[in-house]
């Protein structure tokens, strides 16, 4: 199974695409969508390599359940989830030309995408996931790291 | 081990009735903002596929699908079951008909 390092290290080459295809959102939305899906999924799991009950997601389904399922991560699956529904339509919606959807950038106009996706919902999963990760992981992942007398005292509020 | 198999095929239709009595009562209170619902199989669990009437993101409705999502997976009452759910927006029959899996998908009708 993957180290939390390791998923930290997909997660940040993650986000330099995303910077990268930010500079051009118009021709690259469902890429911004689809990458900052998998952005959070890599945060996730980097997330579950501190659960003792749960050490890895397997596919969409059982991480979904465990998100889902353990109040602790309920503040993440609230930002993930809108994530997973994004890529899940600019992944596989496909429509022809006509009055109703037809292209991505009708659902999320380009100039909102990362705003609302990597700057909204992403930054959200990562600072709801931030108590569960070492400060390592958070200093690369570019957050301001929490110490531990917080993490613990944020956990106890679950 | 036969009567076990169907204790919990019974207890799971019984939470699949009332799960679909939960998302009938969602599905009244948002019926303004979706076109179509179906419940559905995908990823291994039950999907609760919404059709919007719009085609643009709509925050607050994507908020109070998240809220019906995880107050369904924490009831004990669904503890068999594995839901997730999605809105896509208003599109073709064509193109959301891709979401639906052809061995089982339920169309709902909140009426």
């Amino acid at each position: 199974m993957p180290s939390e390092q390791a998923r930290v290290e997909l997660a940040v080459r993650n986000q330099a695409a995303l910077d990268h295809l930010a500079s051009d959102p118009e021709k690259y939305c469902e890429w911004i969508a689809t990458i900052a899906f998998y952005k959070a999924l890599q945060v996730v799991e980097a997330v579950f390599t501190h659960d003792p009950d749960q050490q890895h997601g397997d596919n969409h389904g059982r991480r979904h359940g465990i998100l889902k399922g353990k109040k602790c991560y309920s503040h993440i699956w609230k930002y993930y989830r809108p994530l997973w529904s994004a890529s899940a339509i600019a992944r596989y919606l496909r429509a022809p030309e006509g009055p109703h959807f037809s292209s991505f950038s009708q659902y999320m106009a380009p100039d909102q995408v990362y705003p609302l996706l990597v700057g909204h919902y992403l930054h959200q999963v990562q600072m709801s996931a931030r108590q569960f990760l070492s400060e390592d992981a958070q200093k690369k992942l570019g957050l301001r790291v929490l110490s531990k007398t917080k993490k613990a005292g944020q956990r106890r509020k679950h | 081990m036969a009567c076990q198999r169907h204790k919990e095929i019974t207890a799971f239709q019984q939470q699949f009735c009332e799960l679909l009595n939960r998302l009938g009562t969602w599905l009244k209170a948002n019926a303004g903002k979706v076109h179509k619902s179906f419940v559905t199989v995908r990823d291994g669990g039950l999907l609760f596929l919404l059709v919007r009437n719009s085609v643009a993101f709509d925050a607050e409705l994507e908020d109070a699908l998240t809220d019906l999502d995880l107050a369904t997976a924490q009831d004990s009452a669904f503890d068999l079951i594995e839901l997730n759910v999605l809105a896509l927006p208003m599109a073709s029959e064509e193109s959301y008909r891709t979401f639906l899996a052809p061995s089982f998908t339920w169309a709902y009708d909140a009426e």
